[in-house]
């Protein structure tokens, strides 16, 4: 059994709560609740024949992304970054986090979510150009709301990085 | 350095200093010293001086390079610089160094120890000072802990139960206190690899409900990581315990890992001490495979054994001893009140049941008894006549839990005395005692002689007979008697005409004799004598002859005598026979009575 910490990161309402409550309970809520620390949850998935225990750290939402609580990234073998499609600047705070992220634990694997796909219409820009700007990162376009593109995200980063 | 070292190899005797030796080998040969041995003393001390210019010549420069060494220390700065790289290498290739510098090290540092004690401590004071501040605020938590269980029991019944112990036991309150305080159970242990947060294994004592172990570890981590991250600077800050409603979590901080135990209730401080040993043997064992960890948790699987030991618990039995001593109590309060009850019945069922033996021996004739109901031990008097005790009780005095002493007595106690009368006088078939009136006995009835005769010894001198009344027993011997009497009186014993002879060969003379001898013996047996009046009678057609009445007379006398008889017998007067069948027929009639001289007659009224 392989055990691996994943950090959820991103601007705050940008819906990394979602997200985990997507891949492990299956589950949506519209209601917004603010994430106070951290939570931690877990999930198991099945990568090459291995089970893999996914222990999912979703951090509180943080705009000044400095000053993130980083002995939280200790240890992580993989960052899920989260940006919100409506919102633009959440993208900066991204690319910040990243930084910090890939800083603490540089062998780990980072991956952009750009989500809320189910809102696509009022992106705040298209997503060719979503995708020209994440290009220091492997992205994808998620869904906590339909699902969409969630499971893979979290797979994906099951199957790449070491802690 | 290198440039000293450099300078240092001009002066190396193996380059230019070989050579002035070599030349100057000849002047100064033996030979060419023994030549100016021969001049006079002038020719030696010049020799000498030559030999002095020679020896300056030859090798001042290495008496200069000698007394130079001399003068100055050796190079330390050349060494100094290398030593670091030095000791570094030798770290890297081995303990060996180590070991060569432990003795002096050690040496040095007791030394400084001795002499500058003040400047050692400062010196260790940020490596003991946290373990000591940590240490001695475990232990004044430890004691403020027991305090304030102790406060809050100490007016509490609990409290003031646990008092009593302390007095009875002789042990200190706190002491008590605490013992009863320890109660709790380590139902889990997670060991968490310290920079992911990952559960790297877990025990747990619980079947069931259990937190998904490895999100309590993660969230334990998370909550680590805040307290650290919060109270920088305090690196002996990390978080040793939290509590939350009656659980505590207790950690134990490792370089790599910690341990975190969950525990329902107030573990003792103990715990802690052994959750850190076990960390540290945890560590220990598997000190490659963490440094080596990437998430792969396979390599911790047999950790289980070592976090198994961990789960103890320990349970006070508090609540259900004092249950259990309430159930007793109960049960023992049951019984005592079951048990009184019982006796109450018991004694009042006894009391009731004396109570009714008294009455009935009381009134049971032939018994006078003395006694009560509430005493163990009656006493009296009884007639061996009277029933037994038991068939008058109806019950053993076992049973009674009562012991009788009895004095034997005669009673004259009506029904006693005829008890006693019939006992004594066992009157036989036919006879019937009856009581006319008290103190008086009636017989009635036939019996035989001798009982009779033995009746009339015993009834006048029973106790309680006043008077006894013989006229309706009959003596049936007596009666036999009067009845043969009755018969043979009259009896004839026929002669011939004439004739005075008794013809003892006729059949019928012969069974009136055997019946006159009968009656005798009869009469002497019952004590008597039969008396027999012999009277001739002369036939019709006789004359009246005296002579022959009086032979006939005395030929029935002869014949009654030989017949052994010991009647009395006398004479009438003979008469001519006048009367019935037997006037034609001369002969002697016997006239028979029987005179008994039997008591009864005497005592027919007393």
């Amino acid at each position: 059994m392989i055990r691996k910490k994943i950090c959820l990161l991103g601007s705050f309402a940008v819906g990394k709560t979602s997200l985990v409550r997507r891949f492990v309970h299956s589950e949506f809520s519209d209601r917004y609740q603010t994430t106070v620390g951290v939570k931690v949850d877990k999930k198991l998935v099945r990568v090459e024949d291995q089970d893999v225990s996914l222990v999912i750290w979703d951090l509180h939402g943080e705009d000044r992304w400095q000053t993130v609580r980083t002995s939280y990234l200790r240890g992580a073998s993989g960052a899920l970054l989260v940006a919100d499609g409506t919102r633009l600047e959440t993208l900066e705070v991204v690319r910040g986090l990243s930084q910090t992220f890939l800083d603490m634990n540089p062998k780990a694997t980072v991956r952009v979510l750009v989500n809320k796909l189910d809102l696509l219409e009022s992106f705040a820009i298209p997503q060719e150009e979503w995708r020209a700007r994440i290009d220091w990162a492997p992205m994808a376009f998620t869904s906590a709301k339909t699902g969409e593109g969630v499971e893979e995200a979290f797979e994906a980063l099951a199957r790449g990085g070491s802690a | 350095m290198s440039d000293a070292t450099r300078g240092d190899s001009d002066l190396d005797p193996n380059q230019g200093g070989t050579q002035p030796p070599d030349s100057a080998r000849t002047p100064s040969s033996p030979n060419d010293a023994g030549q100016g041995a021969d001049a006079s003393g002038k020719e030696d001390a010049d020799g000498d001086a030559k030999w002095a210019a020679l020896r300056a010549l030859l090798v001042s420069p290495e008496e200069k390079r000698l007394e130079k060494l001399e003068q100055e220390p050796p190079a330390s700065q050349p060494l100094a610089k290398s030593l670091p790289a030095a000791i570094q290498i030798a770290a890297e290739e081995g303990d060996e160094l180590a070991g060569s510098l432990r003795k002096t090290i050690e040496t040095g540092l007791l030394q400084s120890a001795r002499n500058n004690p003040d400047q050692l401590a400062e010196a260790i004071y940020p490596v003991l000072g946290p373990a000591i501040k940590r240490s001695i605020r475990a232990t004044l938590q430890a004691s403020l802990q027991s305090l304030n269980v102790a406060l809050e029991n100490s007016l509490s019944p609990q409290g003031i139960r646990w008092r009593i112990e302390a007095a009875r036991t002789g042990k200190p309150f706190s002491e008590v206190v605490l013992l009863h305080s320890l109660e709790y159970r380590v139902e889990q242990v997670y060991w968490i690899h310290k920079q992911t947060g990952l559960l790297l294994q877990d025990a747990s004592s619980l079947t069931e409900s259990q937190k998904d172990p490895e999100l309590v570890s993660g969230m334990l981590a998370a909550i680590q990581d805040f307290v650290q991250d919060s109270f920088e600077g305090a690196e002996e800050g990390a978080l040793e315990q939290i509590e939350v409603s009656g659980f505590r979590v207790l950690l134990a901080q490792g370089a790599q890992s910690g341990l975190a135990a969950l525990v329902r209730g107030i573990p003792p401080e103990s715990l802690a001490d052994e959750l850190t040993e076990t960390l540290e043997t945890l560590q220990r064992r598997y000190a490659d495979s963490l440094d080596r960890f990437a998430g792969d948790v396979e390599p911790f699987v047999h950790a289980e054994e070592e976090l198994q030991g961990l789960l103890v618990e320990q349970v006070k039995e508090k609540r259900g001893k004092s249950r259990l001593g309430l159930y007793a109590i109960g049960g023992v309060a049951a019984l005592l009140l079951g048990g009184w009850l019982w006796s109450s019945i018991a004694t009042h069922r006894m009391e009731s049941r004396r109570e009714h033996a008294l009455a009935a021996l009381q009134a049971e004739p032939g018994y006078w008894v003395q006694g009560g109901i509430d005493q163990d031990a009656w006493s009296g008097l009884r007639d061996p006549l009277a029933r037994p005790p038991a068939e008058v009780v109806g019950e053993s005095f076992e049973d009674l839990d009562v012991t009788f002493h009895w004095k034997p007595v005669q009673s004259l106690d009506p029904e006693i005395v005829q008890r006693r009368a019939l006992a004594l006088l066992s009157p036989p078939e036919g006879v019937q005692l009856a009581w006319p009136e008290p103190g008086v006995l009636e017989l009635n009835g036939e019996a035989s002689t001798v009982w009779i005769r033995q009746a009339r010894g015993i009834a006048p001198s029973l106790p309680g007979v006043d008077a006894v009344r013989w006229q309706g027993l009959i003596d049936r011997e007596r009666q036999e008697i009067e009845r043969r009497v009755q018969s043979l009186d009259g009896l004839y014993l026929p002669f011939g005409l004439g004739s005075s002879v008794l013809d003892t060969a006729r059949p019928e003379v012969i069974g009136r004799l055997q019946s006159m001898r009968a009656l005798d013996g009869r009469v002497l047996t019952y004590g008597g004598v039969v008396r027999v009046e012999l009277q001739s009678l002369l036939g019709v057609d006789e004359p009246y002859d005296r002579a022959l009445a009086q032979r006939r007379l005395d030929a029935v006398r002869q014949a009654l005598t030989s017949q052994g008889l010991q009647c009395t017998i006398v004479q009438a007067r003979p008469v001519p026979d006048e009367s019935g069948a037997n006037a034609s027929r001369p002969g002697v009639r016997l006239g028979v009575r029987a005179i008994l001289t039997h008591p009864t007659e005497d005592a027919v009224s007393r």
